[in-house]
This record gives structure tokens, sequence and C-alpha cells, in this order.
């Protein structure tokens, strides 16, 4: 694996002051071709197999004086999302501290994730920057990236704030981590970009790790002229210090009347 | 015994036929092997001479010309297919006459998922526990997260096939083979072994994986023993004092006599649904392979253990046969186990039908039955690892196929079911031991995939009932994926059951299902009117499809009918209420056909 860092060195145009620059690594040749054509074909089979017992976040939205509100909904553009793994619908996770979360993540997700895709996080569980910091980042999500002919992801940061403990204002230390299961043809779209212009090309075997919930970020329209879906996967790591954990899921904030 | 000593040119040589057949390591160039490997020492061509030890005369089961046999011994019986039962004092000549030679007296030595070296120990864990019952709870889930507990949907059982375990019996009193509709006969057993109960325990632990009520898949079944081992003994009926009990196994002619009685049963009655269940091996014999191939051919689907020694498959009866489903074990974590056999000719394979190695289920320490005698631990249960275990589970699952059906009797039918509603690419295959096709774990088509909602409490919410119509697809909260696979010209009902009667009383107008397709339309309750100190109504219904074969049902699902004298705190009262659904409002599930 070939690892490379990229740091935009200007802010964002718009938004400097609730934003960070782009923070970027990308890690080229992640797999050798067996385990890469293992790792694709469980994320194929996963879609085309779509199991009712994953959870469902798109589609919870719903209408009320013609307006539409979000509970906990990932619904955008239409995109489907199928969710692997997401620690805070398991009530567990909300009884866990800054010192237990790490321990507990790791051995919920050995014994209920795809073996190949705990691999994957256990092969980047040591890299930079997770690296850096060892036994501190906690894999916390994780769901496919399956965007249709002609749609897109519009700019947005990663992530709802109710998952951190950091202050206003103030960004909690998070990854997402993109892993990539097709080429970018030129002037077929699904390329990432940041609202300063920075754009990266997927590459099969490839996966980029990005400050996503500080940098505005999308993803443009996939325009594939054999209409296959952009295929990826992402995973959301955050530091323990900086993870929302209130002790009990009935003190969890999402208690709270988030929609008024 | 009698053995063969076979020559090679080196010392090299020697070895690799040692490690092709999994026999010890020899000192210098020179082999002593058992008859069975005969034909293929002869036609290893770095073996250079083969002395046969004895010059005593032996029963052979040989495969060949007649005349070209008759030439090297005195054919006793023509067993059909080319075999032959051959006496004779020059067994050397005889094997370079023969394609295939056995020594029809010698006793079966167990390869794969040994009857003799079994891990077994003893293990505290409850059978009724999700812990205890990791194996089948597997291979009810398709992709991780697993569900919680092993719940099954409404299934009305068209026949009741029949399961022959060919193994060391079953002790049918065991506390796990109680209580339920579960059917066991001790069948037949080979000459010359006590034939009651198991005296070793493999067969009993290997079917409490099939058809215990705590470990197995299914109980709608009668299973018929096959015994092949147990204690010597002059009168089956007898069974000698503790002290004078020898243990054996069936020889190789035993083994087709005991196929053949089987088969004369399929011939008799061929409309009946039969499964039958080999969680050992022997070393490849063409004879047993033809005994085997009968009776698939007969109908008899034939499920049969890997192996655990990690040899090629394909130098294994019955799992090297093409036709058999051969079954490798999975550890808890989805990753085959370090002691399965192989099957390096299946990486050239391009069907999933054509494999030697067909799929996988659980088969590292699992929990079983267990009886006294087997391993050093008591105890009703115990824990044990082999792909010994791990083919009943299957055959569990082609029970429940069985059940489906009437007088399913079409083996190649039955593989098909089996692996095409398998799950695929759920493994983790850590290097090319194995090929893709491989990538395929059995899966109960009867299990409920919604089990673990429904214990969770978890519910769907459709939304609020206003002037729009709310439009649901029953279908975003079902799964028929794998019974529309088996039966595709099935007529699927759906329908509503109403939770509450006074909320059906006053809601049942206003939700609607097309029973042809599963859509609920749910139109604003008009002719209702909420009590004042009632902002929102729940209203909570179940959705159901039916089958002649299956009842699926959802999780409850729910919208929010709401009092028009609320509205201006509609959005807050909502959100408390969904809130409330289950301590946070995660614990609720989302339908995908929101309005």
């Amino acid at each position: 694996m070939r690892i490379d860092h990229y740091v935009e060195d200007i802010p964002d145009v718009h938004w400097e002051e609730i934003t960070q620059p782009l923070n970027l690594y990308t890690y080229s040749n992640v797999y050798d071709e067996y385990l890469y054509a293992q790792l694709k074909n469980s994320i194929v089979s996963q879609l085309e197999n779509y199991s009712k017992i994953t959870y469902k976040t798109h589609g919870t939205t719903f209408n009320h004086n013609d307006k539409k509100l979000h509970v906990v909904s990932h619904q955008q553009n239409n995109r489907l999302q199928q969710v692997l793994f997401d620690f805070s619908f398991i009530k567990n996770y909300w009884h866990q501290t800054s010192d237990t979360v790490y321990d507990w993540a790791w051995n919920e997700l050995h014994r209920t994730i795809h073996p190949l895709l705990y691999y994957h996080l256990t092969t980047f569980k040591n890299q930079v920057p997770h690296g850096d910091d060892l036994s501190c980042w906690v894999p916390i999500r994780c769901h496919i990236n399956y965007l249709e002919y002609s749609q897109y992801l519009f700019t947005h940061l990663d992530m709802i704030d109710q998952i951190f403990n950091t202050p206003i204002g103030q960004m909690a230390k998070a990854r997402t981590l993109t892993f990539y299961l097709h080429d970018y043809v030129e002037g077929q779209g699904g390329e990432l970009y940041t609202h300063n212009g920075y754009v990266y090309k997927p590459k099969q075997n490839e996966a980029i790790s990005i400050n996503g919930n500080a940098v505005l970020h999308g993803v443009n329209a996939n325009m594939n002229p054999s209409k296959e879906p952009r295929l990826a996967f992402s995973v959301r790591w955050v530091h323990k210090d900086d993870l929302y954990l209130p002790g009990h899921a009935d003190n969890s904030m999402y208690k709270h009347n988030l929609l008024d | 015994m009698s053995k063969i000593r076979v020559t090679f040119d080196s010392d090299a040589a020697a070895s690799a036929f040692a490690t092709k057949w999994n026999l010890s390591a020899p000192a210098g160039n020179s082999l002593d092997v058992d008859w069975h490997l005969a034909e293929d020492a002869v036609a290893d061509a770095t073996a250079s001479t083969h002395e046969q030890l004895d010059a005593t005369e032996h029963e052979f089961i040989a495969q060949g010309d007649r005349a070209t046999l008759e030439l090297h011994g005195t054919i006793e019986a023509d067993l059909g297919n080319g075999f032959f039962k051959v006496k004779s004092t020059t067994g050397v000549n005889l094997a370079k006459a023969s394609t295939s030679i056995d020594s029809s007296s010698a006793p079966v030595t167990f390869l794969a998922s040994s009857i003799t070296a079994m891990d077994s120990t003893e293990t505290a864990l409850d059978p009724t526990s999700a812990e205890g019952q990791w194996a089948r709870i597997r291979i009810a889930s398709t992709y991780r997260p697993l569900t919680p507990s092993y719940i099954m949907h409404d299934t009305t059982f068209l026949s009741k096939p029949e399961l022959y375990i060919m193994d060391s019996g079953i002790d049918s009193t065991h506390p796990e083979f109680q209580g339920t509709d579960l059917e066991i006969e001790e069948w037949y057993t080979v000459p010359d072994i006590y034939a009651a109960g198991d005296q070793f325990g493999h067969g009993t632990a290997v079917a409490s994986m099939a058809v215990g009520k705590n470990l197995g898949i299914t109980t709608n079944v009668k299973v018929k023993t096959i015994k092949i081992a147990g204690i010597v003994t002059s009168d089956p009926t007898v069974l000698p004092a503790e002290a004078d009990q020898v243990f054996q196994s069936a020889s190789i002619s035993q083994l087709g006599d005991a196929l053949d009685a089987l088969l004369a049963v399929v011939i008799a009655d061929a409309a009946k649904t039969r499964i039958i269940n080999c969680s050992w091996g022997v070393t490849r014999s063409a004879w047993l392979d033809s005994k085997f191939q009968t009776l698939m051919d007969a109908g008899v689907t034939l499920i049969s253990a890997a192996g655990n020694d990690g040899i090629d498959v394909s130098l294994v009866t019955p799992a090297g046969i093409i036709d058999s489903l051969t079954i490798g074990a999975i550890d808890k974590f989805d990753i085959p186990t370090g002691f399965n056999n192989i099957s390096p000719s299946d990486s050239d394979v391009v069907t999933a039908a054509g494999l030697s190695l067909d799929m996988f289920a659980p088969g590292d320490n699992v929990m079983t039955a267990h009886i006294a005698n087997f391993g050093s631990v008591t105890g009703d249960y115990s824990t044990n690892s082999g792909t010994s275990f791990s083919a009943p589970l299957i055959s569990g699952i082609a029970c429940v196929i069985g059940s489906m059906n009437e007088g399913l009797v079409n083996m190649t039918a039955m593989k098909e079911a089996i692996l095409s509603t398998g799950t695929k690419n759920a493994l983790l295959f850590e290097d090319d031991t194995f090929t893709g096709f491989q990538n395929n774990l059995g899966y109960v088509v009867t299990a409920d995939p919604l089990a673990s909602y429904k214990e969770l409490s978890m519910v769907s919410y459709l939304g609020v009932s206003q002037e729009d119509d709310l439009v649901v697809d029953l279908n975003s909260n079902l799964d028929l994926s794998k019974i529309t696979v088996l039966f595709p010209d099935d007529v699927v009902v759906y329908s509503i059951n109403w939770i509450d009667p006074a909320i059906e009383a006053k809601y049942s107008p206003y939700v609607v299902i097309d029973s042809a397709t599963g859509v609920i339309t749910v139109s604003q309750a008009t002719g209702v009117t909420l009590a004042d100190d009632v902002s929102l109504e729940s209203v909570d219904f179940i959705g159901i499809a039916t089958t002649n074969r299956i009842t699926i049902s959802t999780n409850t699902i729910f919208y929010f009918n709401p009092n028009p004298a609320y509205s201006d705190s509609l959005s807050s009262d909502v959100t408390l209420a969904l809130t409330d659904v289950n301590s946070i409002s995660f614990f609720a599930v989302w339908s995908t056909s929101l309005k």
C-alpha cells in the first residue's frame, strides 16, 4: 500500500469560520487482487441481496405542514444508502464512556460485521492518521455508497454534530474513510470535490481519508453511459475523546426535541 | 492387516505419496500402504516395485474386466457396475489388473470428521442460549449483523422427509430429542455390532445439529439411523460388559451393504423425500462411490462432511463425489477453519453445481448433544469442532426444503435449492484455498429475518395521516426473496392483522391493502374524532404475506392520526411520540416507502 498526504493550503472560500481545509490521505493498491475481488463481491452481494434486517436510515422523513422533517434521516437526492453498521443504533453504545468505547466498539465489530469489513477496518486501524493515536479511533458507522445514474451528492459535512461532545465552533477529530470499487472514467462524473475546488478521481482498490466533518465536500453526478452505479463504501471514524457518550441511552441527545 | 510395500524412485516421491494420502511420513523411499491405496500405488509413475507383505488369501472388491480379474483370483460374486468380490493370494497382481481395489474386510479408517479423533471439550453453555445456538442462528441469518435468536416463519409442512444419519447410532433418549414431533428409528446396523443407541456419541452429536430441539434446524423429520460403528457383539441385542467392550467401525463391504439396504427401500417407495447425512469419510473407494451415485440417481440427497485433514477432498468418499453436497466448516467469525479438507480442482470449475466442496456451515466450537462416552467430558452437551457438525446443519436445511414440498425426490433439484438460497460472499477466505463459488453459506429458508426487530420491539413508522394518503409497499418490510427463488409459481396473498380490536374498528376503513401487490394505502380518517386530550393516536398493525406453504409477517407498522385541535404543536408531538417508541427514537425502523 502506498500512502500520500495532501493538505489544502487555503481556507474555505465562504465558510472559513465553521470549516477546515481539506486534509486528505490517499491509500493506493490497498489489497492484493484476491482480497480485493472478495471485498468487491461481498459489497455487491450485500447490495443485491439487500437485507431488510440492516438498518434503514433513508426514507426517515415525514411531511408536516408542507415541510419535510428529517428525524434521523439520511435521504439525499433519493440516493440509497445501505448502512452496514451504525453504533448510534445500538443501545449499548450509549452506555459507554470514553474509557470503554474503544474496546467495546472493536469487540462489537469483530462479532457483528462481515469479516472482510472487519479485516478492512483492522487494515486501517494502525495507518495514518488513526495510527498516530493508537487505541483511540472508533469506527462508528459504515455504509455502502451507491450512486445511481444521474444522482449526485450535494456539498455537505459528514456526520451530525449530535454524536460529538466538542463545543460549538470546534471541530471534532473525525475522519471519513472511503474505499472505491470502481475506476473513474473521464467525463463520467462521480468525482469527489471540495468547496475550494479540489477534485479526487476515484480508482478501484484505492481509499481516501478526509476530515469530512470539517471540510465541505460533495460528489458530482454519476454520468456513466451504461448507467452503472458508482460503488464505494465509507467508514466514519471518530476519536474516542470527541464522542458524545452520555453514559445511558435515555440521556442521549436524541431524546431532545431537535425538530422544533 | 495385510498391506503392500511400495518402493518409490526416491525418498521425495515416497514422501509426496504419503502427503497426498495423509499417511505418516516415510523414513526412506518405501511405504507400507493399505489395499484401498493399491491401485493408486500401482498407477503412480514414481513407484517402481510393489510387494505383498503376506502370501495368504484375501477377499477384495475389485473393478475391472471379469476375465482379466479371474487370471489373478476367484470371483466370489458379481457386485454390479463392473465390481466383483474376488479371493486372491496375489493381491498385487490383482491390483495391477484392476481399475479399483479395496480389501472387503478391512475396517474403514475414518479420515474426515473422524469418529476416533474428535475435539471435544466440556462446556457449561446453556443449549437454549444464543451463544449455545450460534451455529443455527448463523445460518438463520444472511449478512451480519445476525438475528439474535432462531425464529422461524409459520410454515405449513407438506411432507415429513426421512433423514438417514449414517454414523455411530443415536441416543434417542437424549433430552435434545425429547418433547417434539421428531421421530427416531433405529433402522439399520451393520452386522456384529450392538444395535441400540449410540455407544460412542458422534452420531448423537451429529443428529443434534440437524434435528435437535435446541441446536438443530427442524424437528419435522423422521430420522432413521444407519449404525456403522459401535461395540462388537455376537448378538446385536446384547451389549457386552464394559470390560469386554471393543469398538469397531464397519468395513468397506459392510458400508456397501448398508447403502444397498437403503437403495432397496428407495426402490420400493420412490415418492418419499430422503436425505442421507455422512459425517465421515473413507479413502476414495470407487465401489462405494458407485453405491452413492446410484442412491443419488434414485433421488436420495447425499450430504457429506468435507473432512478435517486439510487434504484434497477428492481423495475422500463420499465427500469427493462431485454430485454430493459437500460441506466445509466455518468458525464464529465466518472464516473457514484451518482443518477443512480442500478442493484444488474446484478452481477450474465454472458452475457452482460442479464443485467438489460446495458450501460452508458453522463447524468450529459448536455446541452439540453429548453422551458420556464421547470424549472425556460429562453432561448432556459439549462443544465440538469438525465438518461433521457442519454437514448436518445443511441436512437440516434439506429437511426444511423437503418438508415444504410434496415428494421432492430429485437430488439435483434439492442441491440447486440449497445452493441457490445460500448466502453468497458472506465469508472471508484468507487465502486462495477456496474459490468464489464456494463463498456460499447455508441459509434456512424459513428463518425470519425480521426476528431481531420483533424481539427488540422495533416498529416501522409510516408517518402522519393528513390530507395526502400514506402509501407503503409491504414488500419493503417483508423478505420473500428466498421463497420466491424456491417456489416462483406460488401465489402470495397480502393482508393486515390488527393488533387492537378498538383501533381496527375505528381505522380499518381507512387502511386498504391490495392483496395481490401488498401496497397499503392509508387515507385520512375523516370519520374518526379523537378525544380532546389526545393529540395523536397511534394506529398499529402487522402486514402479512401468505402462500400455501408459509406465512410471513412484518414487525409492527404504525402511523399517527393527528387531532386537528393540536395542529400548532403537531411537529413536537410527533417527535416526542417517536422518541417514546422505544426509549430513543433510533429504535423505530423507518419504512422505505414513505410518502
